[in-house]
Formats: C-alpha cells, sequence, structure tokens
C-alpha cells in the first residue's frame, strides 16, 4: 500500500501540472490572437505631403458606369508613393458602406513598384483578389477605375501590371486578366465604354 | 482503499495532463496543411480530333470543377450555368448542320491557358466562351480588347496577343451575335474585354455572358432565356458560314 502522505504529494504535484496545462493553453491562444491582430492591417504610416484635390475615377455597379468624382488626398511629392496613394483613395470609396461598388473593407494596396518610367507593378493584398465579387463586368470595372485613376494623378504611367501577395494571379477573381499588362491607352477605350 | 484506487489512475491522469499543452499545436497544424482537391478530374483530355479535317465551332463553357465562377444567392454556380448554356448551343449548332465541339462537357478544372491551347489546335474555326454574371439584364457580348499590338516575329505570335490577326473578325462575330439577340427582343450590350483567354486564341473569338440581377438570378437558369440565347449565337454563326460560302 501507498503511504497516505505519498498519495497526497503525488495529487497535488497532478493538480500543478493540470494548472499549469491550462496556464499554457491560455497563453497560448492569448499568443495567437494576438499575432493575427498584429498581420491584419495595421497602423499605416503616417503620409507626408500636402493634401490636393483630385479626380478620381469611380465604378457604379447599379448603372453599370465609371464616373469622375473629387476626392481630397494627402499625396507625397515622390511618384511612387503617389500612385500608392491614389490607389487606396479608389479603394476607400469601395471600402465605405454604403458603396457604389462594394468591396472587402480588408482590400489594400500592399505597395507600389516603377520598373523603369513607364511601368507600374501594383501589389494588393491578398483581401483584395480572394473576396472581390466574381464577374467579368465587377472585375474590369474595379481595374479600370484603379487604372484610369491613376493615369489621370501620375503622369507618365503606360502600363500597369498587378500582383497579388507579391506573386503573379491568372485573373483577379475568375475573369479579369491579372497576367498581362494593362496598357492605359487600351483601357481608355475599355473605359470610355461606362463613361 | 480509496486512495489506492486513486493511485492507480493518477498516472493516466498525469499523462493526460502532459498531453494537453500539445493540443493546440496539433489543432492549429490542417490550417497550414494543402487542401486535397477531391472529385473532378483535373487534366481535361482534348477534343476529340475530327473525323476528318472539318473546321468547328469550338464552345467553352466558362469554369469547371473546383472553379464555381460566380455564385448566385449562395446555392447557383456560374460553372452549371454556362455548362448547361453551352449543351444548349451545341444542340442549336448541330441542328443547323454546324460542326461543333464542347471544350467541357462536365464538371472538371480546366486551365485558362490549356483552353487557349485546346483553343489553338487547328480546325478550330471559331470559339465561343460562355459566363454569367451580375448585374444587369440580358446579355453582354464581349470582344477582346488587346494591348497595343506586338508585331509577330516570323512564325509565331505572342502569347498575350494572339488573336491580334484574327481581331477585326472577332469583332464582327461579335456584332452579328448582338444583332441576332436584338431581333429577338433580348436586351444586349457589346464591350470589349481583356478577358483571359480570349487574347491567347488565334481564330476568333468572343465571349457571351447571361446577365442578370441579384434579385433575379433564377433566370439564368431559366430553360427558355438559355434555349433564346443559344439559338441567336448559332444563327450569327449559321449566317456567317453562309456569306462565307459555307465556310465557317
Amino acid at each position: 500500500l501507498i503511504p497516505r502522505h505519498f498519495q497526497i504529494t503525488i495529487a497535488l504535484l497532478l493538480l500543478a501540472i493540470l494548472v499549469s496545462g491550462i496556464l499554457i493553453i491560455r497563453l497560448r491562444h492569448g499568443e495567437q490572437a494576438r499575432s493575427e491582430s498584429m498581420a491584419g492591417p495595421g497602423p499605416q504610416p503616417q503620409t507626408q505631403g500636402e493634401i490636393e484635390h483630385i479626380r478620381i475615377l469611380v465604378a457604379y455597379d447599379d448603372d453599370l458606369a465609371l464616373r469622375w468624382r473629387d476626392a481630397e488626398v494627402r499625396l507625397p511629392a515622390d511618384r511612387t508613393l503617389r500612385a500608392r496613394e491614389v490607389l487606396r483613395a479608389v479603394l476607400a470609396q469601395y471600402q465605405q458602406r454604403p458603396s457604389p461598388h462594394p468591396l472587402s473593407s480588408a482590400s489594400d494596396i500592399r505597395d507600389v513598384y516603377m520598373v523603369g518610367n513607364d511601368t507600374l507593378l501594383v501589389d494588393t493584398n491578398a483581401a483584395f483578389a480572394d473576396q472581390h465579387p466574381s464577374g467579368i463586368l465587377l472585375e474590369e470595372l474595379t481595374l479600370a477605375s484603379l487604372v484610369e485613376s491613376l493615369k489621370a494623378n501620375v503622369p507618365g504611367i503606360d502600363k500597369v501590371k498587378f500582383v497579388v501577395e507579391g506573386k503573379e494571379r491568372e485573373t483577379l477573381a475568375g475573369h479579369a486578366d491579372l497576367q498581362s499588362f494593362y496598357e492605359t491607352q487600351a483601357v481608355d477605350e475599355l473605359a470610355q465604354e461606362f463613361e | 482503499m480509496r486512495w489506492s484506487k486513486c493511485g492507480f489512475h493518477l498516472p493516466l491522469v498525469a499523462i493526460f495532463c502532459c498531453a494537453l499543452p500539445l493540443l493546440p499545436a496539433a489543432q492549429y497544424q490542417p490550417q497550414n496543411a494543402a487542401p486535397q482537391t477531391v472529385g473532378p478530374q483535373q487534366t481535361p483530355s482534348p477534343p476529340q480530333q475530327p473525323g476528318k479535317a472539318e473546321p468547328f465551332v469550338l464552345v467553352d463553357p466558362g469554369h469547371g470543377g473546383d472553379d464555381k465562377g460566380a455564385v448566385f444567392s449562395g446555392r447557383i454556380n456560374e460553372k452549371d450555368i454556362t455548362l448547361s448554356l453551352g449543351r444548349e448551343l451545341h444542340k442549336k449548332l448541330e441542328e443547323r448542320g454546324i460542326p461543333v465541339k464542347m471544350l467541357r462537357d462536365a464538371d472538371v478544372n480546366i486551365s485558362l491557358d490549356r483552353r487557349a491551347e485546346l483553343a489553338n489546335e487547328p480546325h478550330t474555326a471559331l470559339y465561343i466562351g460562355l459566363h454569367a454574371g451580375l448585374p444587369g439584364k440580358g446579355v453582354r457580348v464581349y470582344a477582346p480588347l488587346l494591348p497595343s499590338t506586338e508585331s509577330a516575329d516570323g512564325r509565331f505570335l505572342p502569347w498575350d496577343s494572339a488573336q491580334m490577326t484574327s481581331l477585326e473578325r472577332s469583332r464582327r462575330l461579335a456584332q452579328a451575335v448582338a444583332k441576332e439577340l436584338q431581333k429577338r427582343n433580348i436586351p444586349v450590350r457589346m464591350l470589349a474585354s481583356p478577358l483571359r483567354p480570349l487574347n491567347n486564341i488565334v481564330p476568333p473569338a468572343i465571349a457571351v455572358e447571361l446577365a442578370t440581377d441579384e434579385g433575379n438570378v433564377r433566370s439564368l437558369e431559366s430553360e427558355k432565356t438559355q434555349a433564346a440565347v443559344a439559338s441567336a449565337i448559332a444563327a450569327a454563326i449559321g449566317q456567317r458560314r453562309t456569306s462565307a460560302g459555307g465556310q465557317l
């Protein structure tokens, strides 16, 4: 037979293990929740520059149209950063509720890169593509409004290429081409059909 | 005696307690694992070669397999609408004696590049891509929209603008289809679009999209609507063949 004092000691030890196990689980959950919240859109670095009055082309799903709208945006002098802020200004229109062309509130432009003087590489986050409504027109209206707004506010961009989380995708949400470069001249033709 | 029984079970409890902290890791592991692909065939076989070298219309019901396309009201998949419309178009073309093949006639995955490859095989005279989408009413007919034309280098065409040699014929075909739809009082809008895989296809290529609003998605499944649209497309192709002296 095991002596009583030994049994009590073992029981206390097991209780201690159980309590520490529960504590570890809670700590892990807390840490995971913190890391998930860090992975989401965190506080954006404050954009430097003057507030400018610009025109952006906005998609309207109700009547399948693209219309110019005024916006006040803080735009940096740097051409690349300026392009990113213009794109974010367009996305902001689609993230309001109600929106003329609703997109996920998690959609964002991660970064933009100039390639040479006339080509812009736009890196969007996964939510922009993964949560974009699927449909030929819905997808093309988004891309046309982004490219046309860029063209109007960042002179000299002739080609735009979209990537998602730094990687190429075939389409935005099953239809609009993301593999090719969008030439602003060709997008003009597309946009005019909706203006 | 009671404590002795507890003493017998205590090691088991101890093992359980020690294993508890490991459970969360095991629980989250599957999130990083690649999703399993189940069901549809992954690599389609190319359309069967015709018995003789006869040009044919290639009907491509958009999406398929894991790619559902747009999902309407959470229950109707674009891939199913395009397949039933494709079968209807196949039937209407056959009724007119026009050789036709389906790029997919089942719920299978076919990549956009593979669709373009199959469309570029010999004897494809026309490519008709089928889609369905929100919002709108009636039908939208799309002709390709190419980037500024790159010059072809020798015998090779750039993949992104392989359509360049047929662009004008594609536009005429889109116009003919739009005209036939109008004749049947179906609202129609003609557009140019950088829609894949139209730009990667060498023969004349268009896309036809059934359009509807959120509140009227059942109209996409309507056999009557699909038959009318298929009939208009087939009539336009039939006229094109007649005006070209029997050639597609």
